[in-house]
């Protein structure tokens, strides 16, 4: 090789691609990063079952007292849909992780199914806490579950202000909402890249297939 | 400026002169985890050069300034830090893999990596095609020592070729 020999073999970088991808390694990296997703998941499941089973026992246990103590019709209702609402969070929560598992079952073991399995991980992140339609959906049942059993404690204890009721749980409710939201807006800030690189990356190895 | 606009001149930057960005890395990083951390390190660096370019030169020679003044300090940073990085090697530095490549650029970038760091700066704008003034302008050397210094360079890397052909 002489000294042009060398210029022209250096040149060839430039037309060549430089990188590749290492497709091995890089289904073990997605493997890795579905593992770390279903390890945070599965801490959000076990918070909300708990949460959940806990507020069920403590507005049963409300309902219990308004209908042992004779406590008006409504009463008892306000306890009966706070009884509810949690346990349908919870059941509703248990439900969607199902759904979630059945369909990541359905992906195959190619690394473009592994990308797909990802993207649908984040997906289903980002439907429970990063979207704030779903956000409401979400929390609207637990945030209206306590709301309902704080009003009815103040209903049943009686000495208690009707106003200053109203303004904690609007306070309370308002609250709810602005920590939903801004901790919605952070997952989403945290996943939206995340879910664009995926799909950048399965239409990237679309392409070159 | 604004930075949806920043971002945009830096994509369209990078999407343009990342064999720039590449070259620089292999030639100073000794891995492939170090060529992607310098790669992560210069990329910073070069977004954050948006705002300072003035249009004075062409944008290959900024990006190209930017690169080597980076990994110049990188390299310095390393030698302090660069320890206690073999968990990190193993795992994320292979992601990103050299496709199928002549042995005749690997033998270049091992010559390459024989020189010392400023040598090398020289060595990547001379196979880029730089003239000496271009150089000079990049790495703030006389135009005079750049010469001095290339024609050392050429004379060292005739001397491993013949070398190489007497094997």
């Amino acid at each position: 090789m002489n000294f042009d020999q060398i210029m022209a073999t250096w040149k060839t970088q430039d037309e060549a691609p430089l990188y590749g991808v290492n497709r091995d390694l890089l289904q073990l990296v997605l493997q890795h990063e579905q593992s770390k997703i279903r390890r945070a998941l599965r801490w959000e499941m076990w918070i909300a079952y708990l949460v959940g089973a806990g507020m069920t026992a403590f507005a049963g246990f409300w309902l219990w007292v308004a209908i042992y103590r004779g406590e008006p019709l409504l009463d008892a209702v306000a306890a009966g849909v706070g009884t509810g609402a949690f346990a349908l969070w919870a059941g509703a929560f248990w439900l969607s992780r199902k759904r979630q598992a059945r369909r990541e079952r359905s992906f195959g073991n190619t690394l473009q199914e592994e990308v797909r399995r990802n993207l649908s991980l984040v997906n289903y992140q980002l439907s429970i806490g990063g979207r704030w339609g779903s956000v409401l959906l979400w929390s609207t049942l637990p945030v209206g579950g306590a709301a309902l059993i704080y009003w009815l404690m103040a209903e049943i204890n009686k000495n208690t202000d009707f106003w200053r009721d109203g303004w904690l749980i609007f306070i309370c409710l308002c609250s709810t909402v602005w920590i939903t939201y801004s901790g919605s807006h952070e997952i989403r800030q945290k996943l939206e890249p995340r879910r664009q690189r995926l799909a950048d990356l399965l239409a990237a190895l679309s392409t070159n297939e | 400026m604004l930075d949806a606009e920043r971002n945009k001149i830096f994509e369209s930057w990078v999407g343009a002169h990342k064999a720039i960005l590449f070259k620089v890395c292999r030639a100073y990083g000794a891995n492939p985890a170090d060529r992607e951390d310098l790669f992560q390190e210069i990329a910073l660096q070069v977004w954050h050069s948006v705002e300072s370019f003035r249009g004075d030169a062409a944008i290959s020679t900024w990006i190209y300034r930017v690169a080597l003044n980076t990994a110049l300090a990188w390299k310095r940073k390393e030698r302090k830090h660069g320890e206690g990085r073999q968990d990190f090697e193993t795992t994320t530095g292979l992601l990103i893999s050299t496709p199928d490549r002549d042995p005749r650029l690997d033998w270049i970038y091992q010559r390459i990596a024989e020189l010392d760091e400023v040598n090398r700066s020289l060595a990547l704008l001379m196979l880029d095609g730089f003239s000496y003034r271009e150089i000079s302008a990049i790495l703030g050397l006389s135009e005079s020592n750049v010469g001095v210094k290339i024609n050392r360079i050429k004379v060292a890397l005739a001397a491993q070729l013949a070398k190489e052909e007497q094997k």
